[in-house]
């Protein structure tokens, strides 16, 4: 059994966004009110799969859910996640509201194994709220979506009223990369000269939230707060878990609300996704750093779909991955993160 | 006598807390070993003492003579070097809530915290140093009991 914990999926003319974006804010867009910075990193090859054209809901049942045999699938709608980066707070707000209603009545409509995303716009945080309280008691609506370029950081105590919402709603809060360079750089240190290295890039964005989050002391302020970490990649978390730990030892005086090792906080409420798996020249070191973060309790499988860096559920896992492990990542915990049924013949999920 | 609280339960930063809190006294220990006198250690002064191959640190703390063990548990730093100041327990976030002034010790390598008259470490629920019982006698000798 398999939960995909990222699909991609567009407005197209097939499945139009325009009808539920209101008349007022239509106009808006005709001025051009919808405009956003670009990072400006293109991958040349497209970033869509080239052997499928996914434009419908029933495009994805055909060409992903029924072949892959998918139970769930957690959407990632276009351009819905990155709505943040619109300068018109007005119409970043309207459009998240639009790609929320667009998910609810084509896809999640279509078929009960999607699943989708409430998009919100973080640049006005208490408009997002309102959006996680409007939307988000739809039963198959499962997180809060949202894109790694932000104004702030993810721990600034602007975004606490997000968290209040994803907690009231019982909603994680899910973070996706792609737009990163677009209000600064990807990088710290200066701009990436393309798009392979723009892409390498992505992890420090994730890096950086991360931190802040748990240096910020959101999840002593929202116990209950889960964080969905989609597509930032996996083997950094190690190292960075054994750095935060090692330095709150020496600087626990100087973040002091923090009453646990940063790893206990990460471990306990966050949860990452597999693509695109990292494939180290020897397998079994996979397995090594999976082990390291308990991926049998955090990681969840996603495909990418249709992305050109989809992971095929068949093929990813290198061959003599432990089994136990692979049948949680590929199920279990997002369906304890999602609050979805347990695995088919499992009498109890492991809290 | 403040009544003992369980750490039962408790994150780990809260129970290292509740162990300066409870301000477990030294384990007993019988050989008496004097180490200098009282009035060369004034309040807010030390004093290193070797006893054969054990480093100690003799704390004046307005609280009385304390005794803690040279040795940082972490990489072996002479601990009893590093500074004395308070601490922060653990508050609300952004708040800094004061605690256990001029009686935390900070290794002079690696920063970490511990307690000078529990030699509980502030890092973590486990970590501590051993702390040994200090008296001063009628003649004014300052007497570790090791």
């Amino acid at each position: 059994m398999i939960i995909d914990c990222d699909i991609h999926v567009y407005p197209s003319a097939r499945c139009p966004l325009d009808p539920f974006i209101p008349a007022s804010v239509r106009q808006a867009v005709r001025f051009q009110q919808d405009s956003y910075p670009s990072h400006g990193y293109a991958n040349p090859f497209g970033v869509n799969r080239r052997d499928l054209q996914a434009e419908t809901p029933a495009d994805v049942v055909r060409l992903h859910l029924d072949p892959l045999g998918v139970s769930y699938g957690v959407l990632q709608p276009h351009p819905g996640y990155a709505v943040t980066l619109i300068h018109s707070q007005n119409v970043a707000n309207a459009l998240a509201r639009a790609a929320n209603d667009w998910q609810v009545e084509t896809y999640l409509a279509r078929d009960s194994r999607f699943l989708g995303s409430v998009c919100v716009n973080l640049g006005d945080p208490l408009a997002a709220a309102a959006e996680i309280r409007r939307i988000g008691k739809h039963p198959r609506m499962v997180q809060v979506l949202t894109c790694g370029e932000s104004v702030h950081l993810f721990g600034h105590r602007a975004y606490d009223p997000v968290y209040e919402a994803c907690c009231e709603l019982g909603l994680p809060f899910a973070v996706h990369p792609g737009t990163e360079g677009s209000f600064g750089s990807s990088t710290p240190v200066g701009r990436p000269s393309g798009y392979f290295e723009w892409h390498n890039s992505l992890p420090l964005t994730f890096q950086a939230h991360l931190g802040s989050l748990v240096a910020e002391g959101v999840f002593e302020k929202f116990p209950e707060l889960r964080v969905v970490l989609v597509e930032g990649g996996v083997s950094w978390l190690a190292p960075l878990l054994w750095r935060m730990d090692k330095n709150f030892k020496a600087l626990r005086g100087t973040v002091p609300w923090l009453r646990e090792a940063p790893s206990d906080y990460v471990l306990r409420h966050c949860r990452f996704t597999t693509q695109p798996i990292e494939e180290p020249r020897h397998p079994e070191h996979l397995t090594q750093m999976y082990s390291m973060i308990r991926a049998d309790r955090i990681l969840c499988f996603s495909t990418d779909f249709p992305h050109w860096d989809f992971d095929d559920p068949n093929r990813a896992f290198p061959s003599g991955f432990p089994q136990a492990m692979k049948d949680r990542i590929l199920y279990d915990n997002a369906a304890e993160l999602y609050g979805l049924p347990a695995r088919a013949g499992k009498a109890e999920v492991v809290a | 006598m403040k009544a003992e609280v369980s750490c039962k339960g408790l994150k780990p930063i809260d129970a290292a807390f509740v162990a300066l809190d409870n301000a477990t006294p030294p384990p007993k220990r019988t050989r008496e070993v004097v180490v200098g006198r009282a009035d060369e250690i004034p309040v807010g002064g030390r004093k290193i003492v070797q006893i054969d191959r054990l480093s100690l640190g003799i704390f004046h703390l307005e609280s009385g003579f304390h005794a803690i063990r040279n040795d940082c548990p972490h990489q072996g730093a002479e601990l009893c070097k590093g500074s004395v100041h308070g601490t922060y327990r653990p508050g609300p976030t952004t708040e800094y809530v004061p605690a256990f002034p001029g009686r935390i010790l900070r290794c002079p390598w690696h920063g970490w915290e511990f307690d000078i008259v529990t030699g509980k470490g502030l890092y973590d629920e486990r970590g501590r140093v051993s702390i040994y019982e200090v008296r001063v006698n009628d003649a004014g000798d300052l007497i570790v009991v090791v």
